[in-house]
């Protein structure tokens, strides 16, 4: 070895000393925070700093969107199926029962029709039940309400409360439609090599789907990972080089669901 | 020798360097009249209604949000019922329209009923009328205000957010802190963009004789996080001013 290649070793022996001989590979998440995009909150530890912050609401999916500054387009996305989120009616009845003294006529007829559960395009028969059961006991409070019995109205906002409360959607109940036919739409070529694997994650089951491509001479590593939570559908997504993977596999492991 | 002079010279210039904030100036903000210290380098610009310290792309915004308590009330239907008796009803109903009707100031729906019928006795008597024609509903009026509660000060906060441009289908709020400040009950707040936790925005509301006069900073970071708890240690209202 030559004395000017020695020297350089010897450089970068006290760098890694120094400064830890860290490489993207091994770049750590930041510290975990809660979001809460709709009623149920998910904290996960984001990437680090230089992974610029952008707020994600397309394809259905809220939440929030991590692009690696000066990068290839690589980018990490936390995002939750808002359009089931919203089948979950608790909340919306809980904050009607909660705000019943305070608020007039008008605001509880308005508020006690938007908290209804809606019966189209449902999952399985098991939401339907409960949507029906949920609807016919808010309109038995709209009817009590106006016929001067708020008693017997925070009474059935009860009842819809306890319907609303045994809604219930599985992974399996939404994985096909709501996560599934839009990856096939998006990759009809490619969807059928798409390597599956199950995994745990926030100690729930989820599944886990991972693809490549090529794009520009680079090749591209893609991951979408969905998991359901009392109902709540949220998806780990993404997209960028191989040697960012493990970031991602990090970000997506600390995914917990907060009381 | 050199060493010495190149040594005074760095003192002169790390003296000369050393960003001072300016002595506290005097500002009337609506009806609150405070003197505060104007961060260095930025700009006061006194808008009337609202003070803004500027400084580039970066404001603090004050910003008086009327009243929010009995003694708040009290001035504003006295002033109004003093500009009746005098013959000038269309600016009393002007003044009446700036009590603060909203449910979060008061401890229940009832409790605004009570202030909201006086209210609005006084508001429908036909124009010209003279005084002896709504002087008992001011009486009610001035006697449901005595019977109000002073709204808590995280409820006086919630009723301020809207008014400072809070979005709950955006922002949602990071943390809140009751504090005190010239002796005076506060909270600061800060808040955030609900999907990312980017953007942070700092809130301070202080309550001065029944009124709230409010403080504001967008992109609450680094040296604007800095000028904005500046500006609200360093507030203080005039003498007159009331508790």
């Amino acid at each position: 070895m030559s004395r000017h290649l020695r020297g350089s070793a010897w450089i970068a022996l006290v760098a890694c000393v120094l400064f830890g001989c860290r490489t993207e590979e091994q770049e750590q998440p930041a510290p975990r925070e809660v979001f809460r995009w709709t009623s149920q909150a998910v904290s996960f530890s984001p990437p680090p700093a230089g992974w610029r912050r952008e707020g994600e609401l397309s394809g259905g999916v809220r939440g929030v969107r991590f692009v690696k500054e000066h990068s290839v387009g690589e980018a990490i996305t936390v995002g939750e199926f808002h359009h089931i989120a919203e089948r979950d009616r608790t909340a919306a009845i809980q904050e009607l029962i909660d705000n019943f003294e305070k608020i007039d006529r008008y605001d509880f007829l308005r508020d006690s029709q938007l908290a209804q559960s809606r019966t189209d395009d449902l999952f399985t028969g098991h939401e339907r039940r409960v949507a029906e059961e949920v609807n016919a006991a808010l309109s038995r409070s709209r009817t009590s309400y106006l016929n001067d019995d708020p008693k017997m109205a925070r009474g059935e906002l009860e009842n819809a409360l306890a319907a609303a409360r045994r809604f219930r959607l599985t992974l399996d109940d939404v994985l096909e439609k709501a996560a599934l036919e839009p990856l096939r739409r998006q990759e009809p070529q490619r969807f059928a090599s798409f390597e599956r694997r199950n995994l745990q994650v926030g100690g729930e089951p989820a599944v886990s789907f991972a693809w490549s491509f090529e794009l520009s001479g680079r090749r591209y590593e893609r991951r979408e990972v969905f998991v359901v939570h009392r109902s709540h559908l949220y998806v780990a997504r993404f997209i960028g080089l191989e040697k960012t993977v493990p970031l991602f596999e990090r970000v997506m492991t600390s995914i917990e669901f907060p009381q | 020798m050199n060493k010495l002079l190149a040594a005074l010279l760095c003192t002169v210039l790390a003296i000369a360097c050393t960003e001072s904030s300016s002595p506290a100036r005097a500002f009337q903000i609506g009806k609150h009249r405070i003197e505060v210290m104007v961060p260095a380098g930025w700009q006061a610009l006194d808008q009337g209604r609202q003070l803004v310290f500027r400084n580039g792309e970066t404001t603090l915004i004050f910003t008086d949000l009327g009243a929010v308590r009995p003694d708040g009330f009290r001035d504003v239907a006295a002033a109004a019922r003093e500009l009746w008796r005098s013959g000038r009803d269309d600016e009393a109903r002007t003044r009446l329209w700036e009590l603060p009707l909203r449910t979060d100031l008061f401890e229940s729906h009832d409790a605004l009923e009570r202030i909201r019928e006086p209210w609005s006795g006084v508001l429908s008597v036909p124009r010209g009328a003279p005084y002896a024609d709504v002087a008992t509903d001011f009486d009610r009026l001035f006697a449901a205000i005595d019977a109000m509660q002073p709204a808590p000060i995280d409820r006086i906060m919630d009723d301020a957010l809207p008014r400072l441009d809070h979005d709950p289908s955006r922002r949602e709020v990071k943390s809140r802190q009751a504090t005190r400040a010239d002796n005076r009950e506060a909270m600061l707040a800060e808040t955030w963009m609900t999907l990312t936790h980017s953007d942070p925005r700092c809130l301070f509301v202080i309550v001065n004789a029944g009124r709230a006069l409010a403080l504001r900073c967008d992109r609450c970071e680094g040296a604007a996080s800095a000028a904005f708890h500046d500006a609200a240690v360093s507030l203080h209202f005039a003498a007159e001013s009331r508790k």
